[in-house]
């Protein structure tokens, strides 16, 4: 179970006009975890999965995938490029096509799959994110969130063993985000890793696996969510607040409660039950 | 402006092969400009006027409206093909403005004979004028009732898609698909910037709008720049090699229906010529 499927180790890069985003990033991806990836703006997150795609090139340090240093020629990151997916922040980015079902297989085409393959893949791609029914619209007439399943379908149609999000639920109302984050999770139950980034501390809490926090263009803190969200002085190192399960639950033990610090609730429902527990006794 | 292309995408037609369309339409284009005018041309225009209401379902309203576009064209055009105007001639010379409502010049225009007489010039229609002013409205109305159908039936893609069955460039389909999809994001892009500026009294005078306007344009095209360079890099991340291929469409061809629809172009042909010799 546990084999690192991406790698950033010291990683620099630094953008053209100067800024230095990334300033000595690591981290390390187990395959087939959910990971979020928490930090304010300009932590350097978007960079960072720029790099896992090989989009970006570190100036210093080495990105690894399956424990190989990636390399920069055009067939090597062809090859990365089916097996890394990245779903951008901005759908409107993303979308290039007039039609959803056009869309949706720019990418099977360019792995060189024959049509009937890539029908295949765009037809499950659609059924999966749930946009069959707008096959035929074009992609300008969809509101944010059906953009947004769009967007994922475009990267899934790839069927690759790393999803990466950037911000997948960024502008969605709390509806749109959920079925989002649903969706990912439903993908990730298939098997394919998948990597978002958030400022969502809530939403993180609830659905990673693993969570690691960025600052100032490295990682300062990962592992279980329920740990890295119990260490306050990271939290506001990183500008982050604290989900609000594990503030009510301390807040309950500190009150004279009792229950184990390390018997940390990550769902609204596991909390309700510790507190019907504790006033039932 | 953009409800043409929400038509085309709800169109009842879209599933239609636009190389039928195409060869519907020019074929049409042909009888409305060759055949006998006024008559074949208005038969078109009529006829395809009422397919694109009837058979692509297009409202009869805003099919209608669609036309005030051209109209102004259309008005001007007639005017300086029906009227002449030459030097007045000695005896007359006298006047400033007058009117000449002389049965003299054209009995046979009614009213419409008369001359006006602008200092040394003056105005008036002839016969031979006004049948080529009638001729060119109705051809135009004619060939845009074709295009109009074309137009409104047939999405962008599509278009794209029987261009390069004619063998047009790639790099030229390709870039009319990117121009028409962010026509759109920058449509959002300008109107979000306006709304932003107006908040903020913008425009609230002349003098302030005229700068306004001036930031939202050169905002605009660094804006555009920005996205951009984003849409390569997300097509890069989806393995872009030069190339923007895509899945083509699931279209109908039917010989038959374009052999009826061609067949009722060559009736009108027929019926024009047959009632303009009969006059």
């Amino acid at each position: 179970m546990q084999e690192p499927i991406l790698e950033a180790l010291d990683v620099f890069y630094r953008y053209p006009d100067g800024t230095g985003a990334l300033t000595g990033a690591t981290l390390t991806i187990e395959r087939g975890q959910k990971v979020a990836i928490l930090g304010p703006n300009g932590a350097g997150k978007s960079t960072l999965f720029l790099h896992f795609n090989g989009l970006l090139r570190p100036e210093k340090g080495q990105i690894r995938f399956h424990g190989e240093v990636l390399r920069y020629d055009r067939s090597s990151l062809w090859q990365l490029r089916q097996r890394v997916g990245i779903v951008f922040q901005d759908p409107d980015i993303q979308l290039f096509s007039a039609s959803v079902r056009q869309e949706i297989s720019f990418g099977p085409l360019n792995l060189g799959l024959k049509p009937p393959e890539t029908q295949r893949r765009v037809e499950a791609a659609m059924a999966a994110t749930g946009v069959s029914s707008l096959a035929d619209r074009p992609t300008h007439f969809l509101s944010h969130g059906q953009k947004k399943r769009v967007a994922i379908a475009d990267v899934l149609a790839m069927e690759p063993e790393v999803l990466i999000a950037d911000e997948p639920t960024a502008g969605l109302d709390p509806a749109g985000a959920r079925h989002i984050m649903d969706l990912l999770t439903e993908i990730n139950g298939r098997g394919t890793t998948v990597v978002i980034s958030t400022h969502d501390v809530d939403l993180a809490y609830t659905w990673a696996d693993v969570a690691f926090v960025m600052a100032g263009g490295q990682v300062i803190a990962g592992g279980k969510p329920e740990e890295v969200f119990e260490q306050d002085e990271l939290l506001v190192k990183a500008e982050l607040g604290k989900p609000w399960l594990l503030e009510v639950h301390q807040a309950l033990l500190r009150g004279g409660c009792s229950g184990s610090r390390s018997d940390r609730p990550r769902r609204r429902k596991e909390l309700l039950e510790m507190i019907l527990a504790m006033t039932g006794r | 402006m953009f409800t043409t292309d929400s038509y085309a995408y709800t169109s009842p037609l879209k599933k239609i092969d636009p190389v039928e369309k195409g060869a519907m339409t020019v074929f049409s284009l042909l009888v409305a400009l060759v055949g006998p005018a006024p008559l074949t041309p208005l038969l078109v225009a009529i006829f395809w006027g009422a397919l694109t209401v009837f058979w692509a379902r297009v409202s009869g309203r805003a099919y209608l409206k669609l036309y005030l576009l051209p109209l102004g064209f259309l008005v001007l055009g007639w005017f300086s093909l029906a009227l002449s105007f030459s030097p007045l001639t000695g005896s007359t010379a006298g006047y400033e403005v007058g009117w000449l409502p002389a049965k003299t010049v054209w009995p046979s225009l009614g009213p419409l004979g008369g001359t006006l007489s602008i200092g040394p010039w003056q105005l008036y229609f002839t016969p031979a004028g006004l049948r080529t002013a009638g001729a060119m409205t109705a051809r135009s109305l004619g060939a845009l009732s074709c295009l109009y159908f074309f137009a409104l039936t047939t999405p962008l893609t599509q278009m794209v898609g029987l261009l390069q069955a004619l063998r047009v460039p790639t790099l030229i389909s390709e870039l009319m698909l990117l121009i028409y999809r962010f026509t759109f994001v920058l449509l959002d892009v300008a109107t979000a910037i306006y709304l932003a500026q107006s908040a903020r009294n913008g425009y609230a005078r002349i003098k302030n709008g005229y700068f306004s306007l001036g930031q939202l344009v050169a905002n605009l095209f660094l804006k555009a720049m920005a996205k951009g360079r984003g849409v390569f890099i997300a097509l890069e991340a989806r393995g872009y090699q030069g190339e923007l291929r895509v899945l083509p469409e699931r279209l109908e061809w039917r010989p038959a229906r374009l052999g009826v629809l061609l067949a009722a172009d060559v009736f009108l042909l027929a019926l024009g010529w047959y009632l303009t010799q009969g006059v």
